[in-house]
């Protein structure tokens, strides 16, 4: 037993080294992969008129429904016309609302807009 | 003959300036200075003369294009829910091909392990019905381990962002890989063998309960299932043969959810995604398949972490898993008392950005080491000795190579050893996966 938690202590160590290691290399590379509402608000890539509030959801029904199922693509890894293919033919898998949906298509549209992500 | 000078061909508009060489350099500057303020001209105009009415008239252009957008996101939304019939309809499916070698005499073989398909259908937009039917070893027979059946079968009632309900048979919220198992979405040929006798997938139970979000971070799933059948508890595969197909008792119900926190929601992180995940089950095994019940005194609680890291071209993931069985002693069969296991994995995509155009536009491909630890002898009731082939740990080491997002090919090799001192076999695997 005691054999079992100090192997598990060292895989944690060992692991959190890799974690560290790949999150300095990560902002090293400046690759911030999920854009979060506010940095594109700050970039200016929201529709005018369109509501922030609205695309913080929607970044949130991304990043807490997406991934229950498969791995999180990111934003920018395909087009707002592909998107918009690929969330209609997921929303009834992962029993989103139509609210969830809608938010969830604002955001992966603006997030994916070239030139967005910061 | 006055004759232009080739290096004189300019413009017709400003050539007599430029073709008259004596006094040419004046005239020139004052055409150009003509030609700059009619360029400027109208971009200044633009900027201050424009009425207020128009400036607002574009102004609300711009809002009314942004609706739009939101109106057809909305109409998308109503549509992914079905028009016509076909529409209500939602197909899919995965499956899995696999080639195991193993050192000595373990047995080499190839296995159409997994076919599966996903049915489901909406009948209003609050009202979805879920399915999974699976197809194991592709032949089933009383003599095979080939194996059909029903893995998930339920209705959602989408009530509100706090609180929904699922009603029939779904997969037990424990781990990663009983609900998340599609090949895509995990390394390695083989399942984790962590997930084959510590959380054993895929578990099936069925009953009704209750999920959705506490705010935008948290996520929760609880509900009252069947329990398991602890008479099919043993050494080595713990709890794993104690699941129920085929119309379960309902004698001694479980109780089973989990919670999922999510911290960068809001916050970018270090530019990654994290979800830290609790989960626990407990409930009675006096259980048994066609609602019979073996007879036995006992009960089985599991607690168990979890979580997953991606960071840039790297993702990290880990279950924990303790389970403690009341009347191990009763059950017999060289139950356990006590029950641990966990495991940590780490990968990294390899594939050059460069190579991704074409037909591998969307390819990727990474490596990843996992380490499991895992003992169905963890603790043993007074008096009953501790097998010690129960005690394991595995190294894998492999790569996945994604022809698409959805299609995968892997390898991997397999370093195991117990606490028995017998050489394990090194296992070599192959396989195909995919999900659609």
């Amino acid at each position: 037993m005691r054999r079992s938690l100090l192997r598990m202590v060292i895989g944690i160590a060992l692991l959190s080294a890799a974690g560290a290691t790949a999150g300095l290399s990560g902002c090293a590379a400046g690759k911030a992969s999920i854009p979060t509402a506010e940095e594109l608000l700050a970039a200016g890539a929201l529709s005018k008129g369109a509501d922030p509030a609205a695309l913080r959801r929607g970044r949130a029904v991304f990043v807490t429904e997406c991934a229950a199922c498969h791995r999180l693509f990111l934003p920018a890894e395909y087009s707002p016309e592909q998107w918009r293919g690929i969330v209609k033919r997921m929303a009834g898998r992962a029993s989103l609302a139509e609210d969830q949906v809608a938010d969830l298509l604002l955001y992966l549209s603006t997030a994916s807009r070239p030139g967005t992500s910061p | 003959m006055n004759t232009i000078p080739k290096t004189d061909r300019f413009h017709p508009f400003v050539l007599p300036f430029l073709s008259r060489r004596k006094c040419g350099l004046l005239p020139a500057a004052a055409v150009l200075a003509f030609l700059v303020l009619c360029v400027a001209w109208p971009a200044r105009g633009q900027d201050n003369t424009l009425d207020p009415r128009d400036r607002k008239i574009q102004e609300l252009e711009k809002t009314v294009g942004a609706l739009a957008e939101r109106v057809d996101a909305m109409d998308e939304s109503k549509a992914s829910y079905g028009g016509s019939w076909i529409d209500k309809f939602t197909l899919g499916g995965y499956g899995e091909m696999h080639a195991n070698f193993g050192e000595g005499r373990a047995a080499d073989q190839f296995d159409i392990h997994r076919l599966v398909a996903y049915v489901g259908y909406t009948f209003s937009d609050w009202i979805r019905f879920h399915s999974e039917i699976e197809l194991e070893h592709a032949f089933v027979s009383s003599e095979s381990d080939g194996e059909l059946s029903i893995e998930q079968a339920y209705l959602d009632f989408l009530l509100s962002d706090p609180v929904n309900v699922r009603f029939g048979r779904i997969l037990v919220p424990i781990g990663i890989i009983n609900r998340k198992h599609e090949p895509p979405t995990f390394y390695g040929v083989e399942r984790p063998s962590f997930d084959r006798v510590i959380v054993p997938t895929t578990w099936p139970a069925d009953g009704i309960g209750v999920f959705g979000g506490i705010g935008p971070s948290l996520k929760y799933e609880l509900y009252v299932v069947n329990g398991l059948d602890g008479s099919e508890f043993n050494a080595t595969n713990g709890i794993r043969d104690g699941r129920l197909n085929e119309r379960p008792s309902l004698h001694e119900p479980a109780v089973t959810g989990r919670l999922d926190f999510f911290p960068f929601v809001r916050w970018p992180g270090p530019g990654g995604f994290l979800r830290l995940g609790a989960s626990a089950y407990y409930g009675g095994v006096d259980n048994g398949n066609q609602g019979k019940n073996p007879g036995i005194d006992g009960e089985l609680r599991i607690l168990s972490g979890d979580f997953e890291y991606a960071l840039s071209k790297f993702d990290f993931r880990g279950v924990i898993a303790h389970e403690r069985i009341h009347g191990a002693k009763e059950i017999g069969n060289g139950t356990a008392s006590e029950i641990f296991g966990w495991y940590l994995e780490g990968g990294g995509h390899v594939f050059p950005d460069a190579w991704k155009k074409g037909k591998l536009a969307k390819s990727d491909a990474a490596v990843f080491v996992r380490y499991e630890d895992f003992d169905t002898q963890f603790r043993m009731p007074d008096g009953v000795a501790k097998n010690p082939a129960g005690d394991r740990r595995e190294w894998t080491l492999g790569a996945n190579f994604f022809l698409t997002p959805t299609l995968v090919a892997k390898g991997d090799v397999q370093f195991r050893d117990d606490a028995s001192g017998k050489d394990l076999p090194t296992l070599i695997n192959f396989g195909v996966g995919w999900q659609f």
